[in-house]
């Protein structure tokens, strides 16, 4: 599993960077599950982990930050 | 009771269903919003069920800051359809419920029948004595029905074996899926290369008829399984049955109007005729009737009841007609909130359980590896032909050791067993507490309303020479009708009982602490202490009868109360909190069943022995003058030899006696119904009801210890078997089909065991 989040919405999957689950950026777009944050494109499985990466997207993008899933 | 600390009041517990969860993130977002809410004091939020149960002080927070905390999580609640968990819901969610397991079992039938009868066709196909048409053709003609099977009636298996292994885990369904896939891939191999097989020295020969068999049998055993386990649930649906469809209500002006059960709310007027079912609970107004409560209470005689009584919804008037108000409705009434306890007990998790779960989790991947290794072992050091003994080998060990009978064995005894007691008056809070009091060695009962009544009530009547019972209380209960003292209510009911106390009355006075005085059909009718008779210089009497009376009726807890008419002393009640009938037969028989029975009560010495007495407690097991902490220490004390001790008490006073115990044992009448302190609720409150729990206690925990034994008998047994243990000696090898109909047969015969308790005592 990786932390990186997949910065590619054409390659069909996209992972989380708050929980690590694998989502379909289509899905996460038309859902408004999406952030674009320092150029890059991130999104999310549910609203939670949207917020919570809103709240603090450095913490989730510390390489030494371990999906809780 | 001890004070408590600020202005706390006992926690609540809500449910609150969660939409929008996908992951262990969201999970941990809304507990932890949830957790800093003020006033919250547990959370378990359950992404499976998308549920959040929260335990909170009601006094410092509600639901609607719960709904709000969550939404600020970024999730929603789910609105409450109507009025939520009713009796009406519930019926409309059952019927639902019906109708989705019966198309379920409507498919695994089609799909069982449909596996057997393909498979059938090939067996035939394959071992018809020809020699016309070769193997490798026969192999093509088969391939398509098998393959088809594979697809549409192994699916289940397969989806439910990926679900499992997303999760990192392995089940029932994994066995099976790899199981037939071993045999059907294989089969496709020999078939698609049969020069590959022949080079290996081998003939070209196929399983499909192995995987689909298997399948077929298994889907059969599915099929039993859930038509028995339809019926684990019929407990609930009786009670859920037991309810009215509809109510008279009251319009001031007008004929009543009939009204759905939905429509009717709390303070409504509704009018309860001869023979019907009451349709919520309430206090009679107007009216009297007898009120057969045996449906909830297990109680066989119907109780009488006057206005100012409170009556249960779903329990049966039987002659009179009469008016009451509605107090609770919905969720709210009695039913509805028994019906909530059952299914949380029958959803919960036995102590002995735990352990099963465990077991089974090892299990799975340890046939694996077993499996694994027999098919080296044959492959290896087998006989000839090599590759057919370690496939059949293989399959063998994966379908016959699915540890469905071991899941089955706990959670299917627990619902029949918390189901047939509930139907008896029984309520377990939960499966900890149904297994816990077939352990029960000491049962100490407290006095007021567990052995007794709880409530004053005219237990004797005697008359001066002269006169006649019925008249002294139908002049004596007349008078008492407008008064509020317990005592004078007493009394009244017991004339209502007998018809009596209705005459007209005029010039009613209430004497403050002794009595009452009114003309009653012109006679001046006096009714209350000794003193109030000295004060008015009549004399309690002269008559020997009387006096005899009042002589062996005085002490032991009873209260007297004169009656003089006209001035002179006409006769006296005896008020006392009578015995319950049962009660000596219900310590009789806890004692001869070898339980040791105590009596702990905060009354005088004299009442309590006198009750020890009557119902046959010995004098060294009983305890009067205690207060609520200091029973608490005593079943502190019964405990110290390792005992487990059970307290049967009225729920409300003995709460700490209650929590200490073992098994706290509530008596639940009325209102009281459902009492959430205790670990167990006899509805109705026969005392007899202890040990009838505890004989169901230990036949539900006897049927669990049979259907564990048998479940892991049967895989200890027949796993090596399956490996080829007997090959060696006797050249037995087991088939696969075989092994899946055991498989089967072990399913369904420990859902059968179970299903036994629906008749227990």
């Amino acid at each position: 599993m990786t932390n990186a989040p997949d910065p590619d919405p054409g390659s069909g999957t996209a992972v989380d960077p708050v929980c690590g689950m694998l989502v379909d950026p289509s899905v996460a777009l038309a859902r408004n599950l999406h952030v674009r944050h320092d150029n890059r494109d991130f999104y999310f499985c549910a609203r939670g982990c949207k917020l919570d990466f809103e709240e603090d997207p450095g913490h989730y993008l510390d390489p030494g930050y371990k999906p809780s899933m | 009771m001890t004070s408590k600390p600020g202005p706390s009041a006992t926690p609540i517990e809500i449910v609150l269903p969660v939409v929008g969860m996908t992951c262990a993130s969201c999970v941990n977002r809304i507990d932890r919003f949830l957790r800093k809410t003020d006033g919250v004091i547990e959370v378990n939020v359950n992404l499976a069920t998308e549920k959040a149960t929260v335990r909170f002080d009601p006094v410092i927070v509600g639901r609607p800051e719960l709904v709000r905390a969550v939404d600020a999580a970024g999730y929603e609640v789910r609105p409450e359809t109507g009025l939520g968990h009713t009796a009406q819901s519930l019926e409309a969610e059952l019927t639902a419920e019906d109708a989705e397991r019966l198309a379920e079992q409507r498919t695994l039938l089609v799909q069982s029948v449909g596996a057997i009868a393909v498979a059938v066709a090939i067996m035939a196909v394959m071992f018809w004595p020809q020699t016309s048409v070769p193997l490798e053709t026969l192999n093509w003609l088969v391939l398509v029905p098998a393959t088809f099977i594979q697809a549409w009636g192994g699916r289940r298996f397969y989806s439910a074996a990926w679900r499992a292994a997303r999760h990192g885990s392995a089940t029932m369904d994994t066995l099976v899926a790899i199981g037939t896939s071993a045999a059907w891939a294989y089969s496709v191999f020999a078939t698609v290369f049969p020069g590959v097989v022949h080079a290996a020295g081998l003939a070209p020969e196929t399983y499909f008829d192995s995987a689909t068999i298997i399948i077929g049998l298994i889907l059969l055993g599915r099929w039993l399984e859930a038509r028995a386990k339809g019926r684990t649930t019929d407990a609930i649906r009786r009670l859920v049955g037991l309810q009215a469809k509809s109510a008279h209500r009251i319009v001031a002006g007008a004929p009543d109007e009939d009204v759905p059960l939905e429509a009717v709310e709390p303070g409504d007027l509704l009018r309860v005729r001869a023979g019907e079912t009451i349709p919520v609970d309430g206090i009679l107004v107007e009216g009297s009737s007898s009120v057969d409560a045996s449906m909830l209470t297990g109680e066989a005689m119907p109780v009488g009841v006057a206005p100012g009584a409170e009556v249960i919804g779903a329990t049966r008037n039987t002659t009179g007609s009469f008016v009451f108000r509605a107090t609770r409705v919905g969720r709210d009434t009695a039913l509805a909130r028994i019906v909530e306890l059952v299914q949380r007990a029958q959803g919960s998790k036995a102590p002995i359980e735990r352990i099963t779960d465990r077991v089974i989790e090892v299990f799975v991947p340890a046939v694996l590896v077993v499996a694994a290794a027999t098919f080296v072992a044959w492959l290896v050091g087998g006989p000839e032909p090599r590759l057919t003994f370690a496939l059949t080998a293989f399959i063998s060990v994966v379908v016959i050791a699915c540890p469905c009978a071991m899941g089955l064995a706990t959670p299917t005894a627990i619902i029949v067993g918390t189901g047939r007691a509930a139907e008896a008056g029984i309520l377990f809070r939960n499966a900890e507490a149904l297994e816990q009091a077939g352990r029960v060695e000491v049962v100490v009962f407290d006095k007021t309303g567990t052995l007794t009544a709880g409530k004053p009530t005219v237990v004797d009547i005697a008359s001066a020479a002269g006169g006649d019972g019925s008249t002294l209380l139908d002049l004596a209960a007349s008078a008492e009708r407008g008064s509020e003292h317990p005592i004078g209510r007493a009394i009244v009911a017991r004339g209502h009982l007998d018809e009596l106390g209705f005459r007209p009355v005029s010039g009613f006075a209430s004497l403050a602490g002794h009595g009452v005085e009114a003309d009653v059909d012109g006679r001046r009718v006096l009714v209350g202490s000794a003193r109030l008779l000295a004060d008015r210089a009549i004399a309690p009497s002269a008559d020997p009868s009387l006096i005899e009376a009042i002589a062996t009726a005085g002490g032991a807890g009873r209260t007297l109360v004169f009656v003089a008419i006209d001035g002179v002393a006409a006769g006296i009640l005896v008020i006392a909190d009578p015995i319950r009938p049962e009660s000596p037969e219900a310590v009789a028989t806890l004692t001869a069943a070898g339980i040791e029975v105590w009596l702990v009560s905060g009354d005088q010495a004299a009442t309590v022995a006198a009750l020890a007495q009557a119902v046959g407690i010995p004098a060294v097991r009983t305890r009067a003058e205690i207060q609520p902490a200091g029973k608490a220490a005593i079943i502190a004390e019964l405990q110290a030899g390792q005992r487990v001790v059970a307290m049967v008490g009225d729920g409300i006073n003995d709460a700490p006696a209650l929590a200490q115990a073992d098994i706290g044992i509530a008596i639940g009448t009325g209102a009281e119904i459902a009492v959430e302190a205790s670990d167990l609720t006899l509805v109705g409150g026969d005392p007899r009801g202890v040990l009838r729990a505890l004989g169901l206690s230990r036949q539900t925990i006897r049927v669990i210890r049979q259907n564990l034994f048998w479940a892991f008998a049967y895989n200890v047994v027949l796993i090596p078997v399956a490996m080829g243990a007997l090959f060696p000696g006797f050249g037995i090898l087991l088939n696969p089909a075989i092994a899946a109909g055991a498989m089967a047969v072990s399913s369904v015969s420990v859902v059968t065991n179970s299903l036994r308790l629906r008749r227990a005592a």
